[in-house]
This record gives structure tokens, sequence and C-alpha cells, in this order.
């Protein structure tokens, strides 16, 4: 008896371990929120003892304070459904897998993985929906502070969009379906602000990332998951960011695998300058990749430049070799570089490509952290840490604009 | 048949060279057009900006009316295969654009003129247009590094001779403009 209790008790704590792992980004904490679960202790109370950033001090007890004791009673009810199903999903994993190496010995490895994910899944779904949650109101007042003209959708552009053939949108039609895009993207704007729910185009042949194909810097991909689409200005500069994960599929021997080839940032940005061709900044390959590139680029031409600095990590080409160094002046070319060493200071390397086209800069920042993603559940709902995090990332963000003085209208 | 594969293996590097040269030199050309459509946009603008400024600066008209000779010489057709009548037509624009500098500079003495509406739009296209011209200017000369390169390495060298094919001029700023600027000499 005392062993059937022990193993309830150890199925349903790892399924809270992996749940934890898996939903918080403060991992460290794992341990003792499942020591405090197992003792249905769950910690209740106002705050962590964080201060909120003083900028975002009034906006907090305008807009979010008020929410605060609603969502810990949401927190607490996920929580304690969590605990619940726990312990009636940790004894029929138990169960399967014992039966699993009684009868099918190592061989249940995968069946007893897929069981795993589908009770894990479960049991966390109220952690998730509670997290989703705080990413819809609590976030989308986040980024209203910095104007009335933001918006937030968390779970990114609308995945009924995503198409097998995503990365290869045919080029004569691109700009058309960017054109729709974005007027379609304007009225869901204005429907926001009446309270609307987020209607994105289903355009047939197009797939998610079709609005960013154009630019001609996606890697090639057959699946486009999204989320945190953002869409504001900063210091007169419009932006809209999209964080995304592109995957490509390979077939070798009838094995089918996914390879993920870009996990980031996608940033759109206004340029204050007017032009008409395409300018594509890619990561330099190497004298034989550069050649390859070369021969792929149909009818842009390699723009070389002057900084050698500039030139041992990108591969530049164009449209127009003037307009290229228009847009890529001996300053820019200098501030990409200083853009690229502040992003890979965080993370240790960071390639950094950007492609310039329809009065438009695409930048695609390569990052394997999750951005603006809410903290652990087992800590009290104030959000003060979600909310310093994300304005944290957000001033990273700006520093695009900044670095690169995208809002200096001098010509530099 | 060794002699032979010999004779057109020489004969194809020979043709890939020459068939190079005429390309870069042609790329070198192609790119001083885009100069010249550039100093032709600024050529244009300058009678705007010199009418707006009559009307302000009446005791600058010396350099005024340098700038409208400067402009008239730098507008001067000239032979664009002839690389000393390249070099003169350069150098020609480049003293434009000093003057051009030494006017902006004395400009802001005048915070009427400044203030201006017409003059502030005139000078946002001039100053568009001078960065249009930078970068024409940039990519004229690395294809001119290209080209040179080709006409005074050697084997290449050696046909360019042949097919008298030379080198080109940079296209630099001129002396005056890398000079440190003492807004005294402009404000008293």
């Amino acid at each position: 008896m005392q062993i059937s209790l022990g193993g309830i008790g150890l199925g349903a704590g790892a399924i809270i371990w992996l749940i934890r792992m898996l939903s918080s980004s403060k991992g460290n904490s794992a341990v003792s929120g499942l020591g405090s679960l197992l003792k249905s202790g769950i910690t209740t109370g106002a705050d962590t003892g964080g201060e909120i950033d003083p900028r975002f001090k009034t906006h907090y007890e305008q807009f979010i304070r008020p929410q605060v004791d609603v969502f810990e009673t949401e927190r607490l009810a996920a929580l304690a459904e969590l605990r619940r199903r726990s312990f009636i999903v940790g004894p029929i994993l138990i169960g399967i897998s014992v039966l699993a190496l009684a009868f099918l010995g190592v061989h249940g490895g995968g069946l007893l993985l897929i069981v795993y994910a589908v009770g894990c899944g479960w049991a966390g779904m109220p952690v998730i929906q509670y997290k989703g949650s705080i990413k819809e109101k609590i976030f989308s007042q986040v980024f209203k502070f910095y104007g009335p003209e933001w918006s937030y959708q968390p779970k990114g552009l609308d995945p009924s969009a995503t198409i097998s053939d995503g990365g290869t949108a045919l080029a004569d039609t691109a700009s058309e379906v960017v054109n729709r895009y974005r007027l379609l993207r304007t009225a869901s704007a204005d429907s926001n602000a009446t309270g609307s729910k987020w209607i994105m185009p289903n355009l047939p042949g197009t797939g998610l990332m079709a609005p960013y194909m154009p630019y001609g810097i996606l890697p090639k991909h057959d699946r486009a998951k999204s989320s945190d689409y953002i869409c504001g200005g900063h210091k007169t500069v419009p932006l809209s960011l999209l964080q995304c994960v592109l995957e490509r599929e390979s077939n070798n021997n009838d094995n089918r695998s996914s390879e993920t080839v870009f996990h980031g940032l996608v940033i759109e940005l206004s340029v204050p300058k007017r032009f008409s061709g395409h300018t594509v900044v890619k990561r330099d390959q190497g004298k034989v990749g550069n050649w390859f590139g070369k021969k792929f680029a149909g009818e842009m031409q390699t723009v070389r430049l002057e900084d050698p600095r500039f030139e041992k990590r990108y591969e530049v080409y164009g449209t127009d070799q003037v307009e290229a160094r228009y847009l890529l002046t001996n300053t820019f070319m200098e501030r990409l570089v200083a853009l690229e060493d502040m992003f890979a200071a965080g993370n240790g390397t960071c390639a950094i490509q950007c492609a310039f086209k329809d009065g438009k800069l695409l930048v695609m920042i390569p990052s394997t952290k999750q951005w603006f993603s809410p903290g652990s559940v087992f800590q009290p709902a104030s959000f003060v840490d979600d909310i310093n995090l994300v304005l944290q990332e957000m001033d990273q963000l700006f520093a695009i604009i900044d670095v690169l003085k995208l809002d200096d209208r001098s010509g530099l | 048949m060794v002699l032979l594969i010999i004779v057109l293996v020489v004969g194809f590097v020979l043709y890939s060279m020459y068939a190079g040269l005429f390309k870069k030199r042609n790329g070198a050309l192609e790119a001083l057009s885009s100069i010249d459509v550039q100093l032709k946009m600024r050529s244009d603008l300058l009678p705007n900006v010199l009418t707006i400024a009559a009307k302000f600066m009446e005791h600058e008209k010396e350099l005024l009316s340098s700038v409208t000779e400067l402009r008239n010489r730098a507008s001067a057709p000239y032979d664009k295969n002839n690389p000393a009548a390249v070099n003169e037509h350069f150098a020609a624009n480049a003293a434009l654009g000093a003057q051009m500098g030494k006017l902006q500079v004395t400009m802001e003495a005048y915070p009427t003129l400044k203030s201006d509406q017409p003059m502030m739009e005139a000078m946002r296209s001039y100053n568009e247009v001078e960065a249009r011209l930078a970068a024409a200017r940039r990519a004229y000369n690395a294809s001119v590094t290209e080209l040179n390169n080709a006409v005074q390495i050697f084997p290449s060298s050696a046909i360019a001779n042949a097919v008298s094919i030379k080198s080109m001029p940079f296209f630099e700023t001129d002396e005056a403009s890398k000079a440190p600027v003492n807004a005294k000499d402009y404000l008293n």
C-alpha cells in the first residue's frame, strides 16, 4: 500500500516537475515548486518583493493592479486543477509504464513517450491556459504602455494560413499578397481597438510567412509556427515584430524528420529613405558558399562594400549597386555590426540578416530564447517580474532603431 | 593534339581576360553614368536654392555667383573615355560641392533663411541628392578599383595595353572639403 501511494506521488510529482520545467523560464525554482505541491502548500500572496520598473508604475497601478486579484484566483485554481489531474494521471502512467516494461520491454520506449506526452499535456492544460490568459490580458495591456496604437497578438499570425509550401510562395504574386495582407492587417488593428477578434487573411497558396517572403532572406521551410505578433512604433518609426520557428522536412530512406532552420524574431521596420530596389544582407558563407549564393541571387548582383569588418561577416546582394550603397552607408554598416555584437553579447553568437524592400527593412534575429514569456506559475500573480522582463526585451528591440538610427532623416 | 589543347586553353584564357577587361570598363562607365545622373539632379536643384538664398543673402553675392559659375563648369559636357577629361569633370564637381558646403555654413548666419519653408525643402532635397551622390561615388570607385587592378596587373595589363583600355580616375572629394571647417571664416 505504501509502495503504491509512493508511486502515485512520484508519478504526480514527475508530471508537475515536467510541466514546471516546460512552462517556467526560471528553472531553478523547479525543485521547491515540486516540494510545495506535494505538500499541497501552494504559494499565495501579493508580491515576490521585486519592484516594478519606475517608468511603468502609473500604468501598472491603473491597468494591471486591478487585475491582480482575479489572476491570483485563476492561478490558484489552475494549480489546484493541475494537482488534481496529476493525481489522476500519475497512477495511470505508472501502471502503463509497468505494463509496458513487462510486456514490451525496452521496445516500449516510443509508446511510453507518447503516453507521457499526452498525460502531461492533459495535466498541464490548466497552467497553459492560465499562461495564455496572462499573455492575452496582461501583456496586451503592457504593450499599450508604449502608445494606444500598439497591438499585441500572443498567438502570432493565424496558423490556419500555414500550408505545406510556406517556403515557396510565388515571387510574382508576392507584392500583391503583401499589399492585401497589409490592408487586412491595418483593418484588423482597427478591429482590435473595438475589441473584435483578430482576423488574419487566409490566403491560399501563400503560407504563414508570405508577407516576409519577398524580402528574400527567410530560409526555405515547410512549416512555420508563430507567436507574439506586435505592431507599434518607436521614435516615429513604425515596426512590427513576430516570433517564429521555421522548420524544414527531409526524407531520408522513408524516415521523415524535421529540422529547425530558423528560431527567433522577424522585425519589419520603416526606413526614412526613398528606394525602389531590393537589397539583401546575408551571412558570409565563405568563397564557395558565396559563389553558390550568387548563382541563386537571380537578378541581384553582389555588392562589394568598403568596410572590411562588414565584408567579413556579410555578403550583400542588390538589384541596384548605387541604391545598395545609398542604404548601406559606412555608418550604417558600422551600426549593423555593433547591433549584432550587442545581441551576441547575451547569447554568445547572433547571426543577424536583413533586407531592404518596398520602403521597409526586415531584420531577422535568430534566438533560441523564448521572448515575451510569462514567468513561473508557482509565483504569485503580481506580474512585476514578467512586466520588467517584457520592458527589458522591448528596450533591447528598440535599440535596433536607436543603434541603426532609423529615425534619423539626415541621410546617414 | 596536345598542342591543339594548349592553344585552345591559352586562347580561352586570353579571351576571358579580354572580355573581362571590357566588362570592367563598361561597368565603370555605367557607374560613371550613375554619378552623372545624380550630378545632373544636383545641378537642377541649385538654381532653386540660389534663387531663394539670394533673397536673404544680399551681402553674399560673391559666394552665390561663384556657385553659379562652378555649376556651369561642372555641367559642361566631357569625354567619358578620356581619363583626363573625367578627372577634370570630377574636380569641377568637387569644387562645386565644396562651395555649396560653404554656402550651407554661411546660411547659418541667416536664421530667417534657415527657417524659410521653401529653403528647408530645397535643402532637404539637396541633402538627399548628396547622399545618393555619395553612394554613386562609392559604386563608381568600386568599379574603377576592379578595372584598374585588371589594367595594371600582368598579364591582363598587356591585353589592356593592346586594346587601349586605360585606368580611370577615382572620384575623390577635393582637398578643401577634407580640411576641418572653421565656422568663423564664414560667419564673420
